[in-house]
């Protein structure tokens, strides 16, 4: 397929105009909205977090800064662990086998995520985009092989994080203009990422929500807590 | 559109991106920034890189690290990473008597990629091309592409030119991805682009500055250092024997002139030779033992990439080499046989070439297979027939018995 | 085949935006290819419409779809573009090109090279045989692979170089769980393959 790289640019701005026109932060999409409990807490394994957090430069790049991702990591890190646990959630982290193809397999379920969560973003949050066959429910899985991660690390669920936090520098004279129109606040640049548990069981993703803002600072303890708590809008009880 | 839609694009298209797909741009097949823009910016020159030194962790040098680092992480599971040992300790060793002190300071990658190319990050992160090992004719040869990446890392020309295209990088050349790192998966953004460094798109003086302490390096180690220069003798050559224009070579128009490099490399080898009292050694042998297993592999996938012209010349000139030339002679065949030029009689001379790579021994058993197409493209169905049987003679489980079982013998 | 899965996608995404095209559902039932041949499907798709090809998914091309290539003629890549010397049509020039008489291994060398110059990495023939497509003689094969990501994947192709042009219909999933589970629809659409009448 072949477009004009202005086209595309043009699209991918009506695309999200779309989705922040309608005044959503968040969106959440859910199968359940209780984990499954038993005499135990749940387990819920927290696969490898990925953050980036980085500048907005004069010229629209998104040049990431290691200080602030590092930073952020760390956060992100407490701030869910603390939510969960507020949960009564056991939550368990992840560790790299020692197993080359243990290890394999695990990286080939991240990467497995990576491509079915991108989709749901697109595909379950902007209406031009929306699948016809999926218009009811919500039915995505990683399917059965992910067994292996709750036998490996005895968990029930496994909970995915991704985050891009970008902070405008000084130069951002057009993000002005834009805050000035739209009424957001540039404070934090532009804040968007996906939370996503899937069921070890069977590998169903049964919660999903995404954010898109201008504002919030992962940066910082307390604001990262801010930010945490909004991408874990509706977690199941 | 509306002025809401414009300010919109301009803001929102940058992570609406980056939120439909983590961590991957869009591609437009745009060479990366060529040589001319990083000649206008000259930045301050830097101090060489300290053994086991790390940037300040508030630094733009530091944030290009995080994304060498995270592009690092991913290449360990890339799916065209050579993982072989013995290849891979070949290698490193060269790099560790090439680098002394900073050897713990430096990870190789081997990626099956058939073209010309070794990168280096400023992390400390090499990677080499497959297309580079099989166009080496030598450790030497190898040993001064190596060093040359070495001496753009020690004197961190990478962070230099990542400060180059970030100042004065325009909206859209987020989007822009050369084919210098056409063949790594999964890069992140040009900040990881301008990170992976590249034999191309340094500025002149950085990459006079490279060939400098590449061939000092080489010299020291005990090669001979002319091969430095004939290493861009044969890029020039293949270049030429492919007809290539200079303007539609990423390659060759990012580089300062190749002639001009390799007059200066000659004369400076000559220099080092004097000095030395000695010319050093080529290692051939050494070479060829530690590619062999892998030769046959790169010469599949350089002819995969269907630059005819271009792979004949490269052929032609590795058979002047001389090295495993039977199995020389059946890519050669496998290339006229896939071009399938009637003009040219390419049936014909694939043919002929598959008859010399007999002659010669070396050959893959697939060679029977070629034969047996190209009979049945001419209607011959005994020669096929015989082709085609020997071929399943030496492989019995090849995962196209069924069809070639099918037309041997036809059900009527 | 695609460029990168992002650039492809937006890519398909914003034809099907400003050409007021969206993404369309295919009812079980039999549907039409690019006014060529008909095929038939028990399961609903969903489907995006392009200037040379057709494209099925059911849980968005990011993850797996089913690419109809149709009509591919003498001296033609699978996608029909004859590329330029730079620029973004670039990496179009050197894709292997259709010839009359190409048997089906030349065909599967052709789809194997496209791959492996669409970044596609590690690619092996798992399988080749023939099979009737439609009406005429055709032929299979299955490919396993990892995509630009590195992640698995496996491709299913079943084409027809009859009357000296190439129909192809490709099929790539993850390997992991997603291309068991769509294999046997998928087998089942190939088998339902019935040319028009007025088709070449």
């Amino acid at each position: 397929m072949n477009v004009r790289r202005s086209t595309v640019i043009k699209c991918a701005a009506l695309l999200l105009v779309t989705v922040f026109v309608q005044g959503c932060v968040t969106s959440t999409h859910q199968k359940i909205t209780q984990l499954a409990r038993t005499d135990n807490a749940p387990k819920v394994l927290l696969m490898p977090v990925d953050v980036t957090l980085g500048h907005l430069t004069a010229g629209g790049l998104f040049e990431p800064q290691a200080e602030w991702t590092t930073a952020a990591e760390k956060h992100v890190g407490t701030a869910l662990d603390r939510f969960l646990s507020g949960r009564n959630v056991i939550l368990v982290p992840y560790k790299e086998p020692g197993n080359g193809d243990r290890a394999n397999t695990h990286d080939q379920i991240v990467k497995l995520h990576r491509v079915v969560g991108s989709s749901i973003r697109i595909h379950q949050y902007v209406p031009a985009f929306q699948l016809p066959t999926k218009k009811t429910g919500f039915d995505w899985s990683l399917g059965p092989e992910v067994e292996r991660l709750a036998k490996e690390f005895d968990a029930d669920y496994a909970l995915f994080v991704y985050m891009k936090d970008s902070y405008a520098t000084a130069g951002r004279a057009a993000a002005m203009v834009f805050a000035a129109i739209l009424g957001v606040g540039i404070q934090g640049g532009t804040q968007i990422g996906y939370a996503s548990l899937v069921d070890l069981k069977n590998g169903e993703i049964v919660w999903f929500n995404a954010l898109g803002r201008g504002e919030g600072d992962l940066r910082k303890e307390k604001p990262a807590a801010e930010t945490v708590n909004l991408l874990m809008t509706k977690f199941p009880q | 559109m509306n002025r809401l839609r414009l300010w919109s694009s301009i803001l929102c298209a940058t992570f609406l991106l980056a939120a439909c797909n983590p961590g991957q741009p869009v591609t437009d097949g745009q060479t990366a920034l060529n040589d001319e823009e990083s000649e206008e910016y000259k930045p301050a020159p830097l101090p060489d890189i300290k053994v086991g030194e790390r940037p300040d962790p508030s630094t733009d040098e530091a944030g290009l690290w995080l994304v060498v680092e995270r592009e690092e992480n991913k290449l360990h599971r890339a799916g065209n990473l050579i993982t072989d040992r013995r290849l891979n300790e070949y290698v490193r060793n060269i790099v560790c008597d090439l680098s002394g002190p900073y050897c713990p300071d430096i990870r190789v990658y081997i990626l099956r990629v058939p073209a010309f190319n070794a990168t280096m990050a400023p992390n400390g992160m090499m990677m080499v091309w497959s297309g580079l090992l099989l166009r080496a004719r030598n450790e030497a040869q190898l040993a001064a592409v190596l060093g040359h990446e070495i001496g753009h890392y020690l004197r961190r020309h990478s962070i230099q030119r990542f400060r180059n295209i970030r100042d004065t990088a325009g909206f859209l050349t987020f989007f822009s991805m050369g084919m210098a790192v056409g063949g790594v998966p999964g890069i992140a953004d040009i900040a990881a682009l301008a990170a992976m460094g590249s034999l191309s798109s340094f500025s002149r003086d950085n990459e006079a500055e490279a060939d400098a302490l590449g061939a000092e390096r080489i010299a020291e180690a005990g090669y001979d250092p002319r091969e430095a220069a004939a290493v861009w003798n044969n890029v020039i050559e293949e270049y030429e024997r492919a007809d290539i224009k200079r303007e539609f070579s990423f390659f060759l128009s990012s580089h300062p002139r190749p002639e001009d490099r390799e007059k200066d490399l000659t004369q400076r080898a000559e220099e080092l030779i004097k000095a030395k009292g000695s010319p050093g050694s080529k290692h051939v042998a050494r070479y060829r033992a530690a590619i062999a297993p892998f030769r046959t592999m790169m010469l599949r996938d350089e002819v995969r990439r269907r630059d005819y012209k271009r792979t004949v010349g490269l052929i032609d000139m590795l058979l002047e080499d001389g090295f495993r030339k039977g199995e020389l002679h059946y890519f050669k065949g496998e290339v006229f046989r896939l071009r399938d030029n009637q003009e040219e009689n390419d049936r014909a001379a694939a043919l002929e070439q598959y008859e010399k790579a007999r002659n010669i021994g070396g050959y893959p058993p697939r060679m029977y297979k070629s034969i047996g197409l190209l009979n049945l493209r001419q209607k011959n169905m005994p020669a096929a027939r015989k082709a085609f049987r020997q071929y399943l003679k030496l492989t019995p489980n090849a995962p196209d018995k069924g069809y070639i079982l099918s037309v041997i013998n036809p059900s009527s | 085949m695609k460029q990168t899965l992002g650039t492809a996608f937006i890519a398909l995404a914003c034809v099907a935006l400003t050409s007021c095209a969206s993404i369309s559902l295919v009812k079980p039932g039999t549907v039409e290819i690019e006014n060529t041949y008909t095929v038939e499907t028990n399961t609903a798709w969903n489907r995006m419409s392009g200037q040379v090809d057709d494209l099925w998914t059911l849980d968005g091309p990011l993850v797996q779809a089913i690419y109809f290539y149709t009509g591919i003629e003498e001296g033609e890549n699978i996608f029909q573009n004859p590329g330029s010397d730079n620029g973004p049509d670039a990496k179009y020039k050197n894709m292997p090109k259709f010839k009359k008489g190409m048997t089906a291994f030349d065909i599967s060398e052709m789809v194997v090279a496209t791959l492996a110059q669409s970044k596609a990495s590690d690619i092996q023939v798992v399988s080749l045989t023939k099979a009737e497509f439609g009406n005429r003689d055709g032929f299979r094969f299955e490919l396993r692979y990892k995509d630009a990501e590195s992640l698995e994947r496996k491709a299913l192709v079943f084409g027809t170089a009859q009357n000296d042009r190439l129909h192809l219909i490709l099929y790539q999933a993850p390997a992991m769980y997603y291309f068991d589970r769509d294999k046997a629809r998928v087998e089942q659409i190939f088998k339902s393959v019935r040319f028009l009448d007025r088709s070449a």
